[in-house]
């Protein structure tokens, strides 16, 4: 009996090493996790670091460069001055073919008259991103930033009410008390837990694990989806508005007092937070652009993953035409 | 419902198990029997319910005239046993031509004769050929006087029981019926289990794995590339050959572990198809029921060789056509049966003369000639097609270059594939020498597929159907 029961544990473990090595080399590798601990951010991309970004719908080979910023598919070049893609995971794009996301379809369509840098990440919103400026970013040879506000998810992801310390991801957040006025809120120490988990991220086990705990999270949040849509209506956002306005209204200044140009393309399906925040953008004298209005006036289509709606690469290529058509630059 | 999900393995197998053996045990035969039927309409069913109608009419129908046919009696018939026998059939055929082959007459009457003939768009109710062949089969039988099975529930039973309904093997009425009436076969049989587990195992492992692996580069090289390299272009064909085989062996593997469950022994399908050393050869060793079926009720039935060489030939090339169709409607299908036709003629004609080969070249010659054929029978289209064959013909350069990514790892897992095919011993061996250590494998492939079949609910959202559930 103890002998069968051994024989069943140490297949078991067998074929939990084996299946470590046949995704390492197969087709299926899901990849190493691509972010790793940050001091300034709580998570930032691994630098030099490729991988593959694996969906039913998508099958990538992604790129980050020494410093951790998504990587340009052509040479960097210091006389020419840099245009900076700010964002979330839509911008960051780590399902689009390295070549075809936004700032090098911008690479493309202005014949390398600028340095397009994408300086987007997933799961930021605009007051992260203005810490991805102030620590990640180098202003000196900077003409013009590009904000992509994702007004479905920003207004929620900016606030650090209601982020959990024990169970969530390290994240920087800032508290305002006004516009002018801010306190940051570090990211949570790096605790042994995070460390034990950058070791275990080295193996695809651990990001299928990851992954399928994402699965079952999704499917829950599928389901309550539409008592979730009910209970937004009636949250009071007003601190999460602050978050935001807060965060825009720093980054226009820090990049004002560098002379930089600040543009933002609003987009997202939810039309009364987007109509709120273009009226802010109007009052801060901020140039702002409406994403769906502009592409269906230019007659571009603004299409989706089947698989977690993610634009596509067809997508990515035509915001890009988008913004030469509009000037935006 | 597919074996590789986890519907089916963690819910239907063994709930179906064990009511089964319970109502067993509780001596309801009757009941046990209905009870399988019913579970087997209900895997079915769950692919779409719509069709079960089909299939209750198709069993009703064939069941009647095989009745009639065995019971004819010339003096209480105004119709001669002939006639019922081609009703019969035409009944079944007509059935498939209106969901089968329908369209693809449209088609051709379209483009033949300019027509503009709206398609039926009809989708194909799952395991149809396999199922009406199987009942054909059991009428020519009963024509012969060679059925002696009478009652519609064991008949029932004959069609439906769920491991060999959807994809064969094509189980022939007298190795099913005296199965399932054995004394011996009413209660749980551990041996059986053990050896149902295994063989399931190693099913599982070669869908889920192997062949689903081969799947990607298969699709990436026929259905996503616009051109292709000679290396890629080899790469494609031969990962369609081995996803193929890994599949359709692996789904015959799982449906013989299961029936084996239930102390049923289906005949096996698959003997190490790509060792042939000749087309002949491969046809004894590839989808050997489908291959019974073709020499019982068609090949023999139209002379087979008794009627001459020139008339052999006729009746071999008109086999192998027919074989092309039964797999689907499309020219691709027709020409992949030809190019066989073709070979066996050749490989009968060589024999007569008495030529000889050495088996390391008749080997390469039959794999690769199979391999070439294989890229008609997958692709989508005659252009499709041509796009792989021009690439492995150097059409378009020798060039060794393939996508380092889309294609990554694809030569060590087709060096492998080699490896196993030629040099491991199949599933119907394993089974024999490997007895001691069941447990030790029965659980390293389950985890390991299981795993994988996780993977692809994560990724993919679902699990990946059989090749032969389109046939």
């Amino acid at each position: 009996m103890f002998k069968k029961i051994f024989t069943v544990i140490f297949s078991i473990a067998l074929a939990f090493v084996l299946f470590e090595f046949f995704l390492r080399y197969s087709p299926f590798t899901l990849g190493a996790e691509p972010i790793v601990y940050d001091k300034d951010l709580g998570l930032w991309h691994k630098k030099n670091f490729s991988s593959r970004w694996l969906q039913g719908c998508y099958d990538t080979e992604f790129f980050f460069d020494d410093k951790g910023f998504v990587k340009n598919s052509y040479e960097y070049q210091r006389e020419k001055k840099d245009i900076i893609l700010l964002g979330d995971s839509y911008i960051e794009a780590l399902m689009v073919h390295n070549e075809n996301i936004i700032h090098n379809s911008l690479y493309r369509l202005y014949n390398g008259k600028y340095n397009f840098l994408n300086h987007a990440m997933a799961a930021t919103s605009p007051v992260q991103q203005l810490v991805i400026l102030q620590k990640k970013t180098n202003l000196e040879n900077v003409k013009e930033v590009i904000h992509f506000i994702n007004m479905d998810k920003d207004i929620y992801e900016g606030d650090s009410i209601g982020y959990d310390k024990t169970s969530m991801n390290p994240t920087v957040f800032l508290d305002f008390s006004d516009l002018e006025h801010y306190k940051v809120i570090p990211p949570r120490d790096k605790t042994k837990k995070d460390e034990i988990k950058a070791h275990l991220s080295n193996f695809e086990i651990y990001s299928l694990l990851t992954r399928i705990r994402a699965y079952i999270k999704n499917k829950k949040k599928e389901q309550s989806k539409e008592s979730h849509k009910e209970s937004r209506e009636v949250e009071d956002l007003s601190h999460n508005w602050l978050q935001i306005k807060g965060a825009i209204y720093q980054i226009k200044k820090l990049l004002n007092k560098r002379g930089v140009e600040y543009k933002v393309i609003v987009y997202g399906e939810n039309k009364i937070l987007k109509n709120r925040l273009m009226q802010f953008l109007s009052e801060q004298k901020i140039d702002f652009y409406d994403l769906y209005k502009l592409m269906k006036k230019h007659n571009l289509s603004l299409e989706g993953y089947p698989c977690d709606k993610h634009w596509n690469d067809k997508t990515h290529q035509n915001i890009a035409k988008m913004i030469k058509m509009e000037h935006i630059i | 419902m597919l074996f590789n999900s986890y519907e089916f393995i963690f819910a239907f197998l063994p709930i179906t198990f064990f009511i089964y053996f319970f109502l067993k045990s509780r001596k309801q035969n009757r009941a046990s029997k209905i009870f399988l039927v019913l579970s087997s309409l209900f895997f079915y069913a769950w692919w779409n319910v719509l069709y079960l109608n089909i299939i209750i009419a198709s069993i009703i129908f064939n069941y009647s005239i095989g009745k009639t046919l065995a019971g004819y009696n010339k003096e209480e018939h105004i119709v001669s046993k002939k006639t019922i026998l081609t009703i019969g059939i035409l009944g079944n055929a007509l059935l498939l031509i209106y969901y089968k082959y329908l369209d693809f007459f449209i088609t051709n009457i379209n483009f033949v004769f300019d027509s503009n003939i709206e398609l039926m768009h009809l989708a194909l109710p799952l395991a149809i050929s396999f199922f009406t062949f199987q009942q054909i089969a059991y009428l020519v039988d009963s024509y012969r006087g060679e059925t002696k099975e009478y009652d519609f529930l064991n008949y029932a039973l004959f069609v439906t029981f769920f491991p060999q309904l959807i994809a064969g093997p094509i189980v022939h009425h007298k190795e099913m019926m005296s199965q399932f009436i054995k004394p011996k076969n009413s209660s749980i049989d551990i041996d059986n289990i053990m050896a149902g587990l295994f063989i399931f195992s190693i099913g599982l492992f070669k869908k889920v794995v192997i062949a689903d692996t081969f799947a990607i580069w298969t699709a990436n090289g026929f259905d996503h590339s616009v051109t292709l390299t000679f290396a890629e272009a080899w790469i494609a064909s031969l990962s369609y050959t081995f996803q193929l085989y890994f599949d359709f062996s692996g789904y015959a593997d799982m449906a013989i572990g299961v029936a084996l469950l239930f102390n049923i022994k289906l005949p096996i399908n698959f003997n190490s198809p790509y060792r042939a050393t000749s087309v002949q050869d491969y046809w004894r060793r590839w989808h050997i029921t489908f291959g019974r079926f073709l020499r019982d009720y068609i090949y023999i039935p139209l002379g087979g060789n008794r009627k001459g060489m020139s008339r052999t030939y006729i009746n071999l090339m008109i086999t192998l056509l027919f074989a092309g169709l039964w797999h689907g409607a499309g020219w691709g299908f027709v020409i992949w049966g030809f190019l066989h036709g073709v070979a066996l003629i050749i490989n009968h004609k060589w024999k007569q003369l008495g030529f000889k080969m050495s088996l390391v070249l008749a080997w390469i010659i039959t794999f690769f000639y199979i391999n070439f054929t294989r890229v008609f029978f997958r692709a989508n289209s005659l252009d499709d097609a041509l796009k792989v064959l021009k690439g492995m013909f150097g059409v378009d350069g020798f060039s060794l270059y393939y996508d380092s990514f889309t294609y990554r790892y694809s030569l060590l897992y087709l060096f492998m594939a080699f490896i196993i095919v030629l040099l491991f011993k199949n599933s119907n061996e394993l089974v024999k020498s490997l007895k001691k250590y069941y447990t030790f494998f029965i659980t390293l492939f389950f985890t390991f597929a299981l795993l994988q079949m996780l993977y692809f609910r994560i990724v993919g959202d679902k699990a990946s159907e059989f090749i032969y559930f389109n046939f």
